[in-house]
């Protein structure tokens, strides 16, 4: 898991700001100058020593480029698996959310030794959404606020969403779906091909 | 008039139809029964179809079904021979096999029938594993789907699994590069476990470079391409880790022994520039190579020729030079007629 997050980071940095801050980024780090392997594991400390090193290297707090990153995936043509993968969540923005959920089980179809923190959607009602994202890092929360608003464009749904309070055990974010279909949204066809 | 058809197509053409509500007898809002069932056919008791779910009406693009018989829009593959009615209803509750007529022929769907309380029959189909084909073939949305179906899971399974396999395809050949550039750059001759040409030459380079003294010495087999000519290149191989034994046994350690050819060796003796020892280390490599060496029933019989040259200190010749004059005494030892050392003091 940790591997893919690392190449994804890894791509962000290259595509978004080049090769050079890249490489020194990944010397600082004391990583291979060819980078992460996405289906290798790799250690905890590897991936705090890699964000802090990309941190310091691009002079961004971690909760910006995290954000940004996840805004990244979801966008980047390189990574058109990830945003097609999370759009089979649902028709709408809103069936979307409540996949969220499932979205360990269903990454786990894909890789089996996968972990992911446990995402729990609680509708408040009136579009008042808060979601639950149960992990010791609470920084995963701005990670997951960029994936969201990425989706939420994509489905084309007007939407604010918030970093509302982050501890030991959780970050949580509170989403206000405003309009379903503000947007034409970006079209997703079922069939890989099409 | 059916009014359970959500599809507006179909509801056009069941205004040709009796008005026989079919939803309304399994107790449902019309409507609801394409909702949940979106693949259904309701049929008439000689076999026409009433009213069709609407992804149903989606298999037969630009077709009207609904008053069609359903044997004459599918094949029904089985179980079994089924090419009437009879015959077909006679597998009510049983899983069925079958295959549209027309645009989509070649997908295989699977379905179920059983028979309706006023009269008729309702059939549901699935699109089962042809469901990535069906989906691309009829361009089918989420809305095509009931929710309870698990088709989403399963294009997102076929998908994640797709990208999941391209990573692997990327590492491999990331792997297979590194491999090869490895091997590149590799030190060692993997047969003999000797440095190779590479090592040697780097090793000679820097002696070269500091001005240091040394000697170099040049070992080629005679006769061994008869021993793989008769025996075979595994016995061929058995001489040459044979040989490279000898090498490096008659070696310091501090000595750099190297196989830079098929049945070349090279030595680099750094420090020793003794002409007569090295006339005596060379005679000891020959003898011990000379010996007939067991192969499985066989023996293996070679010699080998031998040229040095010898760089004092502070020359720091071109290390081309060393190799160049040991080349010449090499050829002047196998002239002599072979099995011999000599050797020569680089002079510059």
């Amino acid at each position: 898991m940790y591997g893919l997050f690392l190449r994804a980071l890894q791509n962000y940095v290259c595509v978004t700001f080049g090769v050079e801050p890249l490489a020194r980024a990944l010397a600082a780090a004391g990583a291979p100058p060819e980078g992460f392997e996405p289906l290798l594991r790799y250690e905890h400390d590897t991936l705090r020593l890699f964000l802090s090193t990309v941190c310091a290297e691009l002079g961004r707090p971690v909760t910006a480029i995290l954000e940004d990153l996840g805004t990244f995936v979801v966008t980047d043509a390189g990574h058109s698996a990830a945003r097609r993968l999370l759009r089979f969540g649902g028709a709408t923005f809103g069936e979307f959310l409540f996949s969220l959920d499932e979205l360990p089980e269903r990454m786990r179809l894909a890789l089996p030794d996968a972990e992911l923190p446990l995402l729990h959607l609680t509708d408040l009602g009136e579009g008042q959404f808060r979601l639950i994202c149960a992990t010791d890092c609470s920084e995963l929360g701005f990670l997951l606020l960029g994936i969201l608003r990425a989706m939420a464009d994509d489905y084309g749904a007007l939407v604010t969403i918030e970093a509302e309070r982050a501890d030991d055990h959780a970050a949580v974010l509170s989403l206000r779906l405003l309009d379903a279909g503000f947007a034409a949204g970006r079209p997703f066809d079922l069939s890989a091909a099409g | 008039m059916a009014a359970h058809l959500a599809d507006r197509r179909g509801a056009e053409a069941g205004k040709t139809l009796p008005p026989v509500k079919a939803a309304e007898a399994l107790g449902l809002m019309p409507g609801d029964l394409g909702r949940i069932m979106p693949l259904h056919a309701i049929l008439l008791p000689d076999g026409r179809v009433l009213g069709a779910g609407p992804t149903l009406a989606k298999v037969f693009p630009g077709d009207q079904i609904l008053g069609k018989p359903f044997l004459g829009l599918f094949e029904i593959r089985g179980p079994g021979w089924i090419g009437d009615m009879e015959t077909l209803l006679a597998r009510a509750g049983q899983k069925l096999h079958l295959s549209p007529r027309g645009a989509a022929a070649g997908l295989r769907l699977r379905g179920i029938l059983a028979p309706l309380n006023p009269g008729g029959y309702l059939v549901n189909l699935s699109f089962g594993i042809d469901v990535a084909r069906a989906v691309g073939q009829l361009q089918l949305t989420d809305r095509d789907f009931a929710p309870t179906d698990l088709a989403m899971e399963l294009l997102y399974l076929a998908e994640a699994n797709t990208a999941v396999r391209g990573e692997m395809r990327e590492l491999s050949r990331r792997l297979v590069g590194a491999r090869l550039q490895a091997q590149e750059e590799a030190q060692t001759d993997p047969l003999t476990g000797l440095r190779n040409r590479r090592a040697c030459d780097s090793f000679l380079t820097r002696l070269c470079r500091e001005r240091a003294p040394f000697s170099l010495m040049q070992i080629d087999l005679d006769y061994f391409k008869q021993v793989n000519d008769r025996l075979g290149h595994a016995a061929g191989d058995h001489v040459l880790k044979y040989v490279a034994r000898v090498l490096t046994a008659q070696a310091r350690v501090m000595d750099c022994v190297a196989r830079v050819g098929g049945d070349e060796f090279m030595v680099v003796l750094p420090g020793l520039v003794e002409p007569n020892r090295l006339m005596a280390l060379g005679e000891k490599i020959i003898a011990q190579v000379s010996r007939p060496i067991p192969y499985q029933e066989e023996r293996c019989e070679i010699s080998a020729s031998i040229g040095f040259s010898i760089v004092q200190e502070g020359l720091g010749p071109d290390p081309a030079i060393a190799l160049a004059e040991a080349d010449i005494m090499l050829y002047a030892a196998k002239e002599g007629g072979r099995g011999r050392v000599m050797g020569t003091r680089i002079e510059r």
